[in-house]
């Protein structure tokens, strides 16, 4: 028999022996990752976890089929079309979520997630097969919304809806109006039986706009006409007569052309009501990353390097800077510039002390100055790393550069 | 990855929903994070229930990759660490079934913990015949808690089982163990 004594001992045995992962195999890995993600085109799916739904969830749901069922049954006996769908998987009870004093986020399912500022407010509506509706009754409220071409989010606000599909947008309710501001994608907004598409770095300003509707005049008349492309007739679409409807115009593309004639269409209004796009250009930010990883998989790291420090020079506010800087580092101690790179990790850390690459940029500057010769500054940086992380990935590693 | 690690990390809740969200949004830098920041700890969590490297590449390639997959399924994307430890642990215990089976159909007399012509494998061949003997449902939770030192919360989420039976479970692989021959 196996003593309580050696059955630690064993424990013992099996911890101590070493899982056999290094730098260069976790590397190997991350490539056939890599690939394995451009060659079978995986993209996130949103496929809701079952297993993850509370009881009364689960409950909720099930009660709501019955219903659902007993609605049908009474449609069908009485002969009365129900005069609104039946949602999919609606829950009984209308959630209120208050904003804590600084900011607090609400996960909206599977779909994406809002942050509340202060003194914000938002309750669930509703929720069906293809839409998920809340109502936004006070303050400032950024969504977050995950590109999902079968879900679509719809915000009411007052009067006003506002109708996503994958995008971020902020809508903020003040005492006399209501703004939505895009940060990127396009919303559709309507507005007193008007649609609106907005697209990246617009902004819609219910104040102006009502203003700019019911004044009779020359621009008036000119913004409807500019805006026919944009603006379409909502009248069948109202939520709560015809009950949701796909959105057909909403588009994830920047439409340009769209965003000229909103301008064109205000020409008596300031920035305030429609602000050029503030943004960087995520299309712009996307294409040239895809480049760099294309140049960084066929081995051309110096134009890899190039295009990063491109976009770091044409994007500077963008908030993933450090992250390029972080990859800059690696395309350019991957080409043996180990000056560069040290540099390039030095911005990461300054730009993102906390990050989560923090601990392999400290690393990393410790083995470019190891590779360029400088011994004291390696083992100085080696140091360093090992003070922050004393079991970190890199430990054993920092540990020989450090002696 | 111990416990002492782990703290290390102690903005790793704001940098895990961060990241959850860009690789929703479709941004590749994202995953590779992801990767660089849990590779080791599925990697540990594979070849501690393996007790071999043998298939450990493909086991977290794959774990990666379905993560990525499914991500949007996350609902909490706080708890993203003990999320990729349950599907690492699914493709493991995956990978273990089907080597057990392939050596049966074999007909092979070999134990499916070990593999002793794994490279770098410094366990001795007395310690791997006496895991061997304890059936994988046992062994998985004993080896994530006993060795791997994860909480019993943290080893029935990642064996996705409830507490009760992860200790259960736990307590007949001690059981099991105390009961074989003092001969490691």
């Amino acid at each position: 028999m196996i003593s309580e004594n050696r059955q630690q001992q064993l424990s013992e045995i099996l911890r101590s022996d070493p899982v056999p992962w290094d730098d260069l195999r976790e590397r190997r890995v991350l490539g056939e990752i890599q690939q394995q993600l451009i060659q079978c085109n995986v993209r996130p799916t949103s496929r809701f976890d079952t297993r993850l739904l509370p009881f009364p969830a689960l409950a909720a749901v099930a009660a709501f089929l019955l219903l659902g069922l007993g609605a049908l049954l009474g449609a069908y006996f009485f002969s009365a079309k129900p005069s609104h769908p039946v949602p999919a998987n609606q829950t009984t009870h209308s959630t209120s979520q208050n904003a804590t004093p600084d900011t607090s986020v609400v996960e909206i399912e599977d779909i994406g997630e809002a942050t509340l500022s202060k003194g914000a407010k938002i309750a669930f509506e509703k929720k069906f097969k293809n839409e998920i509706r809340f109502r936004q009754s006070a303050g400032r409220i950024h969504y977050s919304i995950v590109p999902q071409h079968n879900r679509t989010l719809v915000v009411h606000v007052q009067q006003i809806e506002v109708r996503v599909v994958g995008t971020a947008f902020d809508i903020e309710i003040t005492r006399d109006s209501v703004s939505v501001d895009v940060v990127h994608g396009t919303v559709l907004v309507t507005a007193e039986n008007k649609r609106l598409r907005l697209n990246a770095g617009e902004r819609f300003d219910s104040k102006s706009f009502s203003k700019n509707m019911h004044t009779p005049n020359s621009d008036n008349h000119r913004m409807e006409k500019m805006l026919s492309q944009q603006v379409v007739d909502d009248a069948a679409t109202a939520p709560s007569k015809g009950g949701p409807k796909k959105p057909a115009s909403v588009s994830h593309e920047f439409n340009q052309d769209a965003s000229k004639n909103i301008k064109n269409a205000y020409p008596q209004t300031t920035t305030a009501d429609i602000s050029p796009p503030t943004t960087p250009d995520e299309s712009d930010v996307t294409r040239i990353l895809k480049e760099v990883d294309k140049a960084r998989r066929i081995g051309n790291l110096n134009d890899a390097g190039a295009l990063l420090r491109q976009l770091i020079r044409t994007h500077p506010r963008h908030a993933d800077i450090p992250i390029w800087y972080f990859t800059l580092g690696n395309v350019t101690f991957a080409s043996g510039q180990y000056r560069a790179a040290t540099q390039a990790y030095h911005t990461y850390l300054q730009k993102a002390p906390g990050g989560v690459l923090a601990e392999d940029a400290i690393a990393a500057i410790a083995d470019a100055f190891s590779h360029q010769g400088d011994g004291n500054a390696a083992s100085k940086a080696a140091k360093d790393y090992l003070e922050k992380y004393p079991v970190g990935v890199h430990a054993a590693r920092m540990k020989a550069i450090s002696k | 990855m111990n416990m002492q690690h782990a703290t290390q990390h102690t903005p790793c809740e704001n940098g895990d929903r961060e990241i959850v969200r860009r690789i929703r949004m479709g941004d590749e830098f994202a995953v590779s994070e992801m990767y660089r920041k849990y590779a080791r700890y599925v990697a540990a969590i594979a070849y501690r229930l393996m007790g071999n490297d043998t298939d450990l590449d493909d086991i977290v390639q794959d774990t990666f990759v379905s993560a990525v997959q499914s991500i949007g399924g996350i609902k909490d994307s706080t708890v993203l660490k003990t999320w990729i430890g349950t599907i690492a642990f699914r493709n493991t215990s995956r990978y273990v079934m089907m080597r057990q089976k392939q050596k049966r159909l074999a007909e092979e007399k070999m134990h499916t913990w070990a593999d002793f012509t794994a490279p770098g494998h410094s366990v001795s061949i007395e310690v791997e015949e006496l895991m061997s003997r304890i059936p994988y449902k046992y062994r998985a939770p004993w080896i994530l808690s006993r060795v791997m030192d994860m909480n019993l919360a943290e080893t029935s989420e990642v064996c996705n089982c409830s507490v009760a039976t992860t200790k259960r479970r736990i307590g007949k692989a001690d059981t099991l163990i105390r009961r074989m021959r003092d001969d490691f």
